[in-house]
């Protein structure tokens, strides 16, 4: 689920409903484990306004799951309000919570806490990191179309050290060498560029796509793709979703793949050995990257929520939640031959998985 | 408007019950109710009424004022922040807030911020459980709250100014003129209040550094008698609110809401042999700005709605058995928000009720009504209510109704997402209701079964788009009861009130309790009088509730008591009160909404002069 349908979608419903949810007493049985590597973390966004964020950790061959390890191995600190994104960067893991305005820094593998950065930041969003520098993306205020930033985060510190001014709703983020392109979601609103920072003298350019391009990824030949979903039911005019691929030798765009009506709004992409994976209607297409045209046949029917597809050994995860009534799943597909290994139950609000 | 109640004097908990009170027809030269339909609702419902005597000298929250005194389950947003009332497990846009008569709840989300009304205003508050949409409109599926300023033709001169200090730089100041002889009525007010509400979140080194508060109201009441059967009145509210959110223990903000509201109603009542009639023609006018980021005040998302409302009720008498009332609702609305877009409303309702007395301890009621609108269809409903008076202090009542709830502007029209297709939400309900007067000591006692059908529901569809349909079905059901009792010695007072609600609320769906619906609340108050000085200590139990639709989380039960004690140093005509109070006197640390904290304990001394 996205934030700007939350806002939009949610205010309203709390204007008339006031409805909320909570994280105390959730189904948290603290297994000290030690140490996590060799699993998968999934960030739960919780509920937003109920400062009910958390990270699950779970075992590779999904025999263990730990709900809340932020809060166990931190002095029962929950982790904040509406878990956005974990950035990995050496042994450190850099927690992003969206409402809470901060950035918590952990060990990777224990999960003790190192640093919280909690100054300088607006609505942030994503991380990456290039050449000994973190950089976040921020949406700035709801009601400002011209606050939106990168964040520059000094790791010796961890505090900002600088900002670079982007156009509206930096959304992902992602380095390769020097360079880092950024999508423009939109933030609470919608928007059609990607930004292309040289971290060498800051500079950015940019580069008109389709509209509301979300999830980006590198192919073989390091062409980036980018996920457009296209406009919203509720933005006028609706658009349809596109994928675009754009040439990052020069950043040109190389291919423009329309989809076919204006209702169809692709959700998430992952990529994985030569092929793009992508979410759309309750169904996941797989793509060969030499392809021009969208693939007819889905590989798996399977209902998720918008956190991502992540692919590692022949299993692809997604995540479903549902933020009424609590319920929030790991789904787990077998790649070979398509099958459902598992689901298993997390707390409120599942969204992103990384493998540790 | 701070959870710092004063209360005071002889006249604190005189909060009386209004059981067995006859149907007190709308006369002239007596007090004349502002709401001339309630008359049509007194014991066949629960009721609480509030007093003028405790009204007066009130300089706390609404919001504590009603958690307190009645069964309501209020939950608030931090202090002073927005409040919504939940009665029987009904939601609040199921609450209908009726002023003077006229049902007052937002137009854009259909229900009423009870930090958002002024207080002041008002010199009854009437609190009536159960159904009423057939007299009151929208929303009036749980209860309805009735907030008048009740007019009395005789010839009085009493002036009040007050002076109150409260933890967290609280601050008060009013002043109440009435004035009236035989023919005139008029009554003025103004009332200021600001806070800082910088309390800490107990357990936390967490401080609610933006929770400032700052509001003013001020208005008129007045009535002129013409000859000996008519009387015209006018009705003046004006009601500035400027809060800054609250922040929750996980989420630091600079948001901001600033609410204005007006209110204007003139009325003509007159009062023939065998008829009587009333008419009414209000205006109200609501605007309300959100602010996300304080510091830059030029961004702001708002809306406003201004209605045109009016009403007209005949009643005849045929004879002392048997009365017919009908009447006639019309309302043009019209709002216009960067949300909602600008829109008009139309509506028109008649009424048709019939009261019938066969035997002298039987009578029963039938009542329907049927609205025509240009947004969405409206059913047909009614209610049909038997009592019987067994005993000399207990009387027995039956009542059924079919309620309604329109959908809202938000509903409708949220650009983008709103449902025009939406239908109102439609609930039938059954009420066995038992009276007992004895004396002093009061008890009623209800059980209810109530079931909701269509209620609208924002949820997310398969592309995390969130909608309002009509999706949900609830079934409530409990007990609810309220007792009064008081004992006198020579010249010592004990006053013992409390109430006591039960109530299982189900989506049928899931078979769960709904969030935030406490099984059990109680409430009591304990004040000891004795000449011119008084004690008292309330106290409050909320039950947990839960905060998701799976009922795996929730905010836990908690108890919470205050207590005070005044002194009247009076001289003449002219009164000096003086009190004090302290609010969360164990300094209990709990929410009523999740991630955000209560105050601690913090205390409130008022002056109260007054001239009568």
């Amino acid at each position: 689920m996205n934030t700007k349908k939350i806002i939009l979608g949610l205010f309203a419903a709390i204007l008339t409903f006031t409805s909320c949810s909570d994280d105390e007493g959730v189904n948290f049985q603290p297994v000290a484990l030690g140490a996590y590597e060799n699993g998968i973390l999934v960030v739960n966004q919780g509920v937003y306004g109920n400062g009910d964020g958390s990270i699950s950790f779970v075992s590779n061959d999904l025999s263990t799951k730990n709900n809340g390890i932020f809060s166990f191995h931190n002095n029962s600190v929950p982790l904040g309000d509406v878990g956005q994104s974990i950035a990995f960067y050496n042994n450190l893991a850099y927690i992003v919570v969206n409402n809470s305005q901060k950035i918590e820094v952990v060990n990777r593998y224990t999960f003790e806490g190192v640093a919280t950065i909690d100054s300088g930041l607006s609505n942030p969003r994503y991380m990456t990191f290039v050449n000994g520098k973190g950089y976040v993306t921020n949406w700035g205020d709801a009601s400002n179309n011209a606050d939106d930033f990168i964040a520059i985060i000094n790791l010796s510190d961890n505090t900002v050290s600088s900002t670079i001014a982007v156009g509206e709703g930096p959304e992902h983020i992602i380095a390769l060498n020097n360079s880092l392109y950024i999508s423009h979601k939109g933030g609470w609103s919608q928007n059609n560029i990607i930004s292309n920072i040289d971290t060498t003298d800051n500079s950015v350019t940019t580069i008109t796509v389709g509209d509301v391009p979300d999830e980006m990824v590198l192919d073989s030949a390091n062409n980036l793709w980018v996920l457009c979903e296209g406009r919203p039911s509720y933005a006028t005019p609706e658009t349809g979703g596109k994928l675009v691929k754009i040439n990052t030798a020069d950043n040109t765009i190389a291919t423009t793949i329309d989809f076919a009506a204006a209702t169809d709004h692709p959700k998430i992409m992952t990529y994985n050995l030569g092929s793009l994976y992508y979410y759309i209607n309750d169904t996941i297409y797989k793509m060969d990257e030499a392809d021009s045209t969208l693939p007819t046949t889905a590989i798996i029917t399977q209902a998720l929520t918008e956190g991502d597809l992540a692919i590692k050994e022949d299993r692809l995860y997604g995540t479903r939640a549902d933020y009424l009534t609590g319920d929030s799943e790991l789904i787990v597909y077998d790649l070979s031959d398509n099958s459902l290994i598992n689901t298993l139950e997390l707390n409120t609000g599942a969204y992103h998985t990384y493998f540790n | 408007m701070i959870e710092k109640i004063t209360s005071f004097v002889l006249t604190l908990f005189t909060c009386t019950l209004m059981y067995a009170q006859q149907d007190s027809i709308v006369t002239l030269g007596t007090v004349t109710l502002s709401d001339v339909r309630l008359k049509n609702t007194l014991n066949k419902s629960l009721i609480v009424k509030i007093s003028d005597s405790l009204l007066q000298n009130y300089h706390g929250s609404f919001t504590n004022l009603l958690r307190q005194q009645s069964t309501i389950y209020l939950k608030e947003n931090g202090l002073g922040m927005v409040s919504s009332p939940s009665f029987r497990g009904t939601n609040a846009s199921q609450t209908a807030v009726i002023w003077n008569g006229i049902n007052i709840n937002s137009q854009t989300t259909g229900q009423t911020d009870f930090n958002n009304v002024g207080l002041g205003g008002f010199n009854n508050i009437t609190v009536k459980s159960g159904g009423g949409s057939s007299f009151y409109g929208s929303g009036a599926i749980g209860g309805s709250i009735h907030l008048q300023h009740n007019i009395s033709f005789k010839k009085q001169q009493t002036f009040n100014l007050s002076s109150v200090i409260g933890s967290y730089n609280n601050y008060i100041q009013s002043g109440n003129l009435t004035i009236a002889n035989k023919k005139s009525y008029f009554n003025g007010y103004i009332k200021h209040q600001a806070a800082d509400n910088d309390y800490p979140f107990l357990g936390t080194d967490i401080i609610n550094d933006n929770g400032q508060i700052e509001n003013f109201s001020v208005g008129f009441n007045t009535a002129h008698k013409i000859g000996k059967r008519d009387i015209l009145k006018a009705y003046y509210s004006y009601f500035t609110n400027n809060r800054n959110s609250a922040r929750t223990i996980s989420v630091p903000t600079k948001s901001r809401l600033e609410d204005k509201n007006r209110r204007f109603m003139l009325a003509w009542n007159r009062k023939a042999t065998k008829t009587t009639y009333n008419i009414r023609i209000a205006n109200l006018e609501e605007e309300f700005k959100y602010f996300e980021n304080r510091f830059k005040k030029h961004l702001f998302s708002g809306s406003e709605v201004s209605s045109i409302i009016a009403n007209a009720d005949v009643d005849y008498q045929f004879s002392n058995r048997l009365s017919i009332k009908a009447a006639v609702d019309a309302n043009l609305i019209e709002g216009e928000g960067d949300n909602i877009g600008k829109n008009t409303r139309k509506n028109i309702a008649g009424v048709l009720s019939f009261t019938h007395k066969p035997l002298k301890k039987l009578s029963y009621t039938v009542t329907g009504r049927k609205e025509a609108t240009n947004s969405y269809k409206v059913p047909l409903i009614g209610s049909l209510d038997v009592n019987y008076k067994l005993l000399k202090w207990y009387t027995v009542g039956v009542n059924g109704s079919k309620n309604f709830r329109a959908p809202t502007y938000n509903d409708l029209y949220w650009k983008g997402l709103g449902n025009s297709n939406l239908l109102p939400e439609t609930s039938h309900q059954a009420n066995f209701n038992h009276f007992f007067n004895y004396k002093k000591n009061s008890l009623q006692l209800a059980v209810f079964y109530i079931d909701t059908q269509d209620m609208i529901k924002w949820t997310p569809n398969s592309s995390g788009v969130w909608r309002p349909g009509n999706v949900a079905n609830v079934k409530n059901y409990g007990l609810e009861t309220t007792f009064n009792t008081q004992i006198s010695y020579k010249k010592h007072q004990i006053h013992f009130s409390g109430n006591y609600v039960y109530v299982k609320a189900v989506d049928q769906e899931t078979d769960k309790q709904l969030i935030y619906v406490p099984i059990h609340k109680v409430s009591g108050t304990v004040s000891y009088n004795y000449k011119k000085l008084t004690v008292f200590y309330e106290n409050i139990f909320t039950d947990t509730v839960f905060t998701n639709g799976n009922n795996t989380n929730s905010l836990f039960a908690y108890s919470v008591s205050n207590a005070g004690l005044s002194y009247n140093l009076s001289y003449n005509k002219s009164n000096f009160i003086i009190s004090g109070r302290v609010n969360n006197l164990l300094n209990k640390k709990y929410e009523n909404v999740i991630s955000r904290p209560m105050p601690n304990t913090n205390f409130l001394i008022s002056i109260n002069y007054k001239y009568n």
